[in-house]
């Protein structure tokens, strides 16, 4: 039983990212509750305030969601790989086991918040209602995690498509909106499909073989090149070194794919939602504007891995170079900007194009634009502040709600002929320049950090695998 | 005489706040084959790096070839050859990629001795290293080191992977190394065997402190196991000084002590009227002892 609670655990509370997302999720809920007993007038439904506070109090909800899930996906993942837990005898349906309770534990823990917190149940079975709120989270999170097995699958491609059709329609989930009006199937139906995948994926996982690592099945599988050559340039080499792969082409290649499925599955799900409403009387028209969004946000979030990784990397160049910590600084920025440059670029031209030629409800794409113009440097100096090999938390706290505040203020967008450009008031053009100059502090203090990097304080890990971190 | 090609005077490390180093205090001469022993977690590798520049350290100074260590020129870095205890490979690369991309970075590379010791190590270059094994790893990290015919260098626990036959190869390289009057090997390891194959020097470290510095024979001949047997009871202090590790039964002591003389044994016989036996001490014993 205890082998149940543990892996129980680890999907939702277990690693430092769904802490902190719960935590934030939490005090959300928390304010949310609060702000809807004040009694200023701005708690009504019809107040514009109030629709902002609603979409602000789910974010974090949503968020902690995501993020939960995902990454509880690839430790279940890392965890049934290991050959230390293979060999216990009944490890397998323990795991499994621990999958279920897991959902029922979360099911259970959002049902008391939304009967509390949410809406009336429109009807008896209804989301808001106790039976129809757990059966539909339990089902919702429990399909996802069981889809997301499948990133260890044999077919990245598939994996892949899994994982972002899992996210985009995780990303269409509102907590405190019906799922029924959402096009979800009733509770009963989520809950039995939820129970019947949770079988099928029981059997086959307790009586399978060892099952591959994450790390093994991402892995690049393809030669780099069929040649070995004798001579580089040293400006490649220690570009080589600083990027831990030959070329920055092939540095961005992973998150760019990632990013890119991520965004073409969204719009395959935005694409869809004519079909999905139909038992609706107002059926809403495909709108493409989150999707273009995301595709001027994901370049802050490359940006920021792939500075964090030339930051890690600075090390093995510190006696190989002979450059002195400051110049490695420089290098690093440098290297940073270019790799920034070319994932920024397709990204921004594939965000236009949607702007022109696909259908979207915002109508004006250059406040949020501007906004993730600026967040991208603010994430490419965070990432050279982060030696560490863990992820950069406080940036991804602070890009999730840069990221949020950008499309919200895109969703308040009016076409006014009135407001200045981009649609917005113009005290919300306070943003971009802030972030602008965030990122310059940002710059000044990663120059300051270069000059006193103890490499041994930010050694590797001995054992680097997910694995060994996850059942410490 | 030579200047010291690494030079520490009171060097002290604290990593959070546990102190690792500890007021180390250390000379190394050119032609030196320095051999760093202490069990997992003395500072070895701390030592290393704090030696090498990638760690400042938190008192006291640190010089390589006269330079400042935290902030060494890169002419001074370019006299380095360094294999670290956790290789620094690039898991996509080759290993024929990697050691051209390593060559490509230094004005002088001895393809010649790559070649060579390539062979005779039987070190694979056409596979990704993400697929090589430990040994094979460690063996195309020591190449990397030696390519640009470095006058210091500096392995951390360079044969923990190795089987047999590939240290016994990579030990021989060293003593070549270490026949060039010019060139310097300060190398760690837990390995005993090895470090008294090759090294001509030991530093013991425990705790972050420097135990025992200087010449390995000389090590062996200052440390000993004395037996003293007596025809009366043995007092429960015997009154010796650099008593390292002590087993005292009645009209029987046996000890471990440092600082030994000639003259020492008979001392102990008159001051207690026993018989004397003394006993010289393998490094592995003598180790054991300092940790006992």
């Amino acid at each position: 039983m205890n082998g149940v609670l543990a892996t129980a655990s680890l999907f939702y509370v277990r690693s430092r990212v769904q802490r902190w997302f719960f935590a934030l999720a939490l005090a959300s809920l928390a304010a949310r509750s609060l702000f809807l007993n004040l009694d200023c007038g701005c708690s009504r439904p019809t107040s514009s305030w109030y629709f902002l506070a609603e979409m602000v109090s789910v974010m974090p909800v949503l968020g902690f969601a995501i993020a939960s899930l995902m990454s509880s996906g690839g430790l279940f993942r890392t965890v049934s790989s290991l050959r230390t837990v293979y060999l216990i005898p009944r490890s397998r349906a323990q795991l499994a086991s621990g999958l279920l309770l897991a959902q029922v534990l979360a099911a259970a823990l959002v049902t008391i918040v939304v009967v509390t917190l949410g809406p009336s149940p429109a009807r008896p079975m209804g989301w808001g209602s106790v039976r129809g709120t757990f059966e539909y989270v339990f089902g919702a999170a429990t399909l996802a995690l069981v889809a997301l097995q499948l990133i260890a699958g044999p077919s990245r491609v598939a994996s892949l498509l899994a994982g972002a059709l899992t996210l985009a329609f995780l990303g269409e989930f509102d907590l405190f909106m019906q799922p029924e009006v959402a096009g979800l199937p009733t509770p009963d139906v989520l809950a039995l499909a939820a129970l019947a995948a949770w079988l099928a994926f029981a059997a086959w996982y307790s009586n399978s073989g060892p099952i591959a690592p994450v790390a093994a099945v991402w892995r690049a599988r393809r030669a780099l090149s069929r040649t070995s050559p004798s001579s580089t340039t040293r400006k490649a080499a220690i570009d080589t070194y600083l990027l831990g792969h030959p070329s920055l082409w092939l540095a961005c290649r992973r998150p760019l794919s990632f990013w890119t499925l991520y965004i073409a599955g969204f719009g395959v799900v935005m694409g869809l939602r004519p079909f999905q409403f139909t038992h609706m009387r107002h059926v809403p028209p495909p709108d493409f504007s989150v999707a273009a969004l995301l595709a001027q946000l994901a370049m802050a979030s490359i940006s920021n891995s792939l500075a964090g990784n030339i930051a890690r990397q600075s090390r093995t160049l510190w006696l190989r170079s002979g450059d002195s910590r400051r110049a490695l600084f420089a290098r690093a920025e440098r290297l940073a900007w270019r790799a920034l440059a070319l994932v920024g670029v397709p990204f921004v031209l594939a965000a236009a194009a949607a702007w022109t030629f696909l259908p979207h409800l915002f109508t004006h794409p250059v406040f949020p634009l501007a906004v993730y113009l600026t967040v991208a440097p603010c994430g490419l100096y965070s990432g050279l502040l982060n030696f560490t090999r863990t992820r950069d938390l406080p940036f991804l706290l602070f890009f999730l709600i840069v990221s949020q505040g950008g499309v919200i203020a895109a969703m308040l967008q009016e076409d006014n002929p009135h407001l200045p450009v981009g649609g917005v008031p113009l005290g919300f053009w306070l943003l971009p320049v802030g972030l602008a100059l965030l990122a310059a502090a940002m710059r000044r203090i990663a120059q300051q950090r270069w000059r006193q990097i103890d490499w041994l304080r930010y050694r590797a890990p001995r054992a680097s695998s997910l694995g060994v971190r996850a059942v410490e | 005489m030579n200047a010291p090609v690494v030079s520490t005077r009171g060097l002290g490390k604290v990593l959070g706040e546990k102190p690792v180093l500890r007021g180390i205090s250390i000379d190394v001469e050119p032609g030196s084959v320095v051999g760093l022993l202490g069990k997992n977690g003395a500072g070895k590798t701390s030592l290393l790096e704090v030696l090498l520049g990638f760690s400042p350290a938190t008192s006291g100074t640190a010089s390589v070839f006269g330079a400042d260590s935290f902030s060494m020129p890169a002419d001074v870095k370019r006299r380095i050859g360094f294999v670290p205890q956790q290789d620094e490979l690039l898991e996509l690369l080759t290993g024929a990629e990697q050691l051209a991309l390593n060559a490509s970075l230094h004005p002088h590379w001895d393809r010649a001795l790559i070649d060579r010791l390539v062979r005779d190590w039987e070190v694979p270059l056409d596979r990704r290293i993400q697929v090589l094994s430990g040994g094979e790893r460690q063996k195309l990290a020591t190449l990397l080191a030696l390519g640009h015919a470095p006058d210091l260098l500096v392995l951390d626990e360079p044969a923990a992977s190795l089987d047999p036959i590939a240290r016994r190869r990579l030990l021989r390289e060293i003593l070549d190394i270490a026949e060039s009057p010019t060139r310097t090997v300060l190398f760690s390891t837990h390995i005993v065997a090895d470090l008294e194959r090759v090294a001509n020097q030991v530093w013991i470290l425990r705790e972050g402190a420097i135990v025992w510095q200087g010449d390995l024979d000389a090590l062996k001949e200052s440390v000993v196991r004395v037996t003293i047997t007596a025809r009366e009871p043995l007092p429960a202090a015997l009154g010796i000084e650099h008593v390292l590790s002590q087993r005292l039964e009645d009209r029987r002591a046996q000890l471990v002590v440092t600082g030994w003389h000639d003259a020492l044994p008979a001392a102990l016989e008159d001051r207690f009227g026993a018989e004397v036996a003394v006993e010289h001490l393998s490094l592995e014993e003598i180790f054991l002892e300092m940790h006992a």
